[in-house]
């Protein structure tokens, strides 16, 4: 066995695992990952500079091609955890049902590329120049999407609670716990 | 991290670094496999066997078996990762997955294949399209069809040129060369082998959704029937005809495990069983019935 190969294999299995789950239905994500390693290892020198990287572009151009395979023509959608996704450990920053469903609607709502280009950075944790590299594009215009992804969710989810004019939804979200408190 | 990453974070849908025991586990047994493959180079046969492989389609790589009787995995792979092997089907308008076949042609699959006649016409279109993917073969002196295997609207079939004796597999679907193997030509003798024995001349095991798995040997003069049970799958008749058997099959899970039990009957009604990478011809340590010593005479030097 290749000690290279295995260390960069352990190393990453988690994150592309993981990669892979946000993207796909849980019944394809073993033949998702296989494919993707089965690449790194018959592709080990170029994976040298960035192996995170070229491991998730790889995973997406994996499944990108298996559903042109069965005829689907939307983008690569970003799974998100509708309702106790997160660590449960953790102190939710989602406070309400509702405006956890309103982040849900609007992320839904957002275009394919748009989710992308957040989720390599919010949930994939790259850097700009890692998450271009990953969508092929150029660093320009991957924090050009990025920007007008995040005001577009900003926009539509209005000031912050606390702040003195909260946006309708939010509004709504808020009263309703109000009433359930 | 700005407020709207904030938020997001909390919309993780896989927040968890940690492997449970039954991924890493898996992971583990994903690790060995890929491992057994040759990290790269064009396409062998299991085995060791020389390139015998011919007029696949560009979207089909296959990955020689590094270990000896170690399965060969069938991905679809080009340049940088990026994988291909889904342009529009020519003829039935469904798009081709990885294997070259429809996903209707792959739904229509019988783990029992039909026979139809030699002198048929869906097979000697068959036989025409497949031999014409041999640029170095004269395909009209291919006159000897053999070993047809219908399942659903696949065909599979040996063709033979009588005079040199070369012998190449075909698998065509709807007018489409799907795969094509050279099994017999004067670089590369079948393996002697004994009349109740039987063998593998190759064998490979697709991963992932719409691939295909396959397997190829020879059969006894005493052999009258062959079957292959995969580690994870129900039981496939191969088609026993001249000396040779042949089955094909869609992997089911798509990733493995890469084994199985082949059973072959024999005149005498004996049955014999033993695990595929055991009777590859050309391993080193070949092994055939009911796990005892092999019986099969191994080709000189493999």
């Amino acid at each position: 066995m290749d000690p290279s190969f295995t260390e960069l294999y352990r190393s990453h299995y988690s994150a592309v695992l993981r990669f892979v789950r946000r993207r796909v239905r849980e019944a394809d994500v073993d033949d998702v990952v296989s494919e993707t390693f089965l690449a790194a290892w018959r592709r080990q020198d170029e994976m040298a500079a960035a192996p995170l990287p070229w491991l998730y572009r790889t995973a997406r151009n994996v499944i990108l091609n298996a559903n042109r395979a069965v005829g689907r023509r939307e983008g690569l959608v970003v799974r998100i955890a509708s309702m106790g996704g997160g660590d449960p450990g953790a102190v939710d920053p989602i406070a309400g049902f509702e405006q956890r469903q309103d982040l849900v609607s609007l992320w839904q709502g957002l275009d394919p590329l748009d989710q992308e280009v957040l989720a390599l950075q919010v949930w994939e944790g790259l850097g700009g120049r890692e998450a271009a590299a990953v969508l092929g594009i150029s660093r320009a215009a991957y924090s050009m999407r990025a920007t007008r992804a995040r005001r577009r969710l900003a926009a539509a989810i209005g000031p912050e609670p606390g702040d003195p004019e909260p946006s309708p939804a939010i509004r709504v979200a808020r009263i309703d716990q109000e009433a359930y408190s | 991290m700005n407020d709207i990453d904030a938020l997001l974070l909390g919309l993780d849908a896989e927040p968890g670094p940690r492997l449970t025991p039954a991924e890493t586990a898996r992971s583990e047994r994903l690790l060995a496999q890929i491992t057994q493959c040759a990290p790269s180079g064009l396409a062998q046969y299991a085995g060791g066997r020389p390139a015998a492989v011919r007029g696949r389609p560009p979207a089909r790589f296959v990955l020689a078996a590094a270990g000896v009787a170690a399965a060969a995995l069938v991905v679809g792979m080009a340049a940088g990762g990026q994988f291909l092997g889904h342009a529009a089907g020519h003829q039935t308008g469904q798009a081709q997955v990885r294997s070259g076949l429809t996903v209707t042609e792959l739904a229509d699959w019988t783990a029992v294949p039909g026979h139809p006649a030699a002198t048929s016409p869906v097979v000697r279109r068959a036989a025409a399209t497949c031999l014409a993917s041999f640029s170095s073969f004269d395909a009209a002196a291919f006159t000897a069809i053999s070993d047809v295997d219908q399942r659903g609207s696949v065909i599979t079939l040996m063709a033979t040129d009588p005079a040199s004796g070369t012998m190449v597999f075909c698998m065509s679907a709807s007018g489409r060369d799907v795969l094509s193997e050279v099994v017999n030509a004067s670089y590369l003798p079948l393996p002697a082998i004994g009349a109740a024995a039987v063998n593998a001349l190759g064998f490979s095991f697709g991963i992932g959704s719409g691939t295909i798995s396959e397997a190829i040997g020879e059969a006894g003069s005493d052999v009258t029937g062959v079957s292959f049970k995969p580690a994870a799958g129900k039981t496939i008749t191969a088609t026993v005809q001249d000396g040779f058997w042949s089955l094909w099959w869609p992997p089911s899970p798509s990733n493995g495990p890469f084994d199985g039990t082949v059973t072959w009957t024999t005149a005498d009604g004996a049955s014999h069983t033993a695990d595929l990478a055991s009777i590859l011809a050309y391993s080193k340590k070949p092994a055939t019935g009911n796990g005892k010593p092999s019986a099969i005479a191994v080709s000189p030097g493999a």
